[in-house]
């Protein structure tokens, strides 16, 4: 299948194979502008490697840096076989990811999270952070909840969902930021996680909540070093120095001028409450 | 002592952060904040 989408504002042209993750999320971003970037996977067994010796070798992965590109491959000894091969240029607008066959039934999961991690790096080009997050619009206004996997995120998004009806999923695993003539912006996209929930829209921040599981619910003010230390456990991490200089200065506006809470949480549905309460006061 | 290289020194809000790039992001999942002392032997070395 290919299209072109627009994607928190960036119009890619996305060749995927597989519909499984696809259906249901990405048609809402279809669009006629004309695609800045191109990413394509590709299903196929005869694997271009590069002919030079790699200039990063780490466990199964090999990075070339070429002149025109970066070439990763990855080898999985249980298929003795090249599992994928990803090619991109330095600005990230052709993307190549080749998937060997031999993947059988994890072929449309890998295709998923592939892609997700590549468009990942397209926004950080682009000047948006992606955060590992479920995201809600309630009121007009985003709540991020942040933690890492298993804390309860969607959990405590489907508390909200039930008590407040006029509440909506933004996206429920990695939403994007971006700051937008002084005020920070969430955007939904495709890449949603294991769920489906996604919205193809645009909500300012209000707050971004790291969770932790608690013995009661108790909203905890941050400092400055705590919420770096928050931001770099739950973004999407820039890997290349000209990606972490792109970041950087979004990063520090959001720790300087974005609401940042640490939330210990009851798994039950008071949790919720207690983050309504919180709005109502932050909002008088 | 020797610097590793992969490691780069940014001010993020103000604060003096050490990232990993390159192949030291793929074996180092962290960051690191400097104090005033470790930012001037940081940047020394």
């Amino acid at each position: 299948m290919r299209s072109v989408y627009e994607i928190a504002g960036i119009v890619i042209d996305f060749t995927y194979q597989y519909s499984e993750f696809f259906d249901q999320r990405i048609e809402r971003y279809s669009s006629n502008l004309p695609p800045k970037y191109k990413m394509e996977v590709q299903i196929r067994e005869d694997f271009l490697i590069p002919t030079v010796n790699p200039s990063v070798i780490y466990k199964n992965r090999n990075i070339y840096y070429l002149k025109s590109k970066t070439v990763i491959t990855v080898f999985k000894e249980e298929l003795n076989a090249f599992s994928h091969l990803i090619s991109y240029n330095s600005d990230f607008t052709e993307i190549i990811i080749v998937l060997n066959p031999l993947l059988g039934d994890k072929l449309p999961e890998l295709e998923y999270l592939l892609s997700g991690v590549f468009f990942y790096e397209i926004a950080l080009k682009e000047g948006l952070i992606t955060l590992h997050a479920s995201a809600i619009s309630y009121h007009e206004q985003a709540l991020l909840f942040s933690a890492p996997s298993q804390t309860g995120k969607s959990t405590l998004t489907n508390y909200f969902l039930k008590m407040y009806k006029d509440a909506f999923i933004i996206n429920d695993d990695k939403p994007l930021i971006k700051q937008e003539g002084g005020h920070f912006y969430v955007y939904g996209s495709p890449w949603s996680g294991k769920d489906v929930f996604n919205s193809n829209s645009k909500v300012m921040l209000h707050t971004i909540f790291f969770l932790e599981q608690g013995l009661e619910n108790k909203l905890i003010p941050l400092t400055k070093k705590e919420k770096i230390n928050e931001l770099f456990r739950n973004i999407y991490r820039p890997r290349e120095e000209s990606q972490v200089n792109l970041a950087s200065d979004t990063l520090s506006s959001l720790i300087e001028n974005a609401s940042m809470m640490k939330y210990a949480f009851l798994n039950d549905s008071s949790a919720a409450i207690t983050i309504q309460d919180y709005l109502g006061g932050v909002n008088k | 002592m020797k610097l590793k290289p992969g490691y780069i020194v940014r001010s993020i809000a103000g604060e003096t952060i050490v990232v990993p790039t390159g192949e030291e992001a793929i074996r180092f999942n962290g960051i690191m904040t400097l104090n005033k002392t470790g930012k001037v032997l940081f940047e020394a070395l």
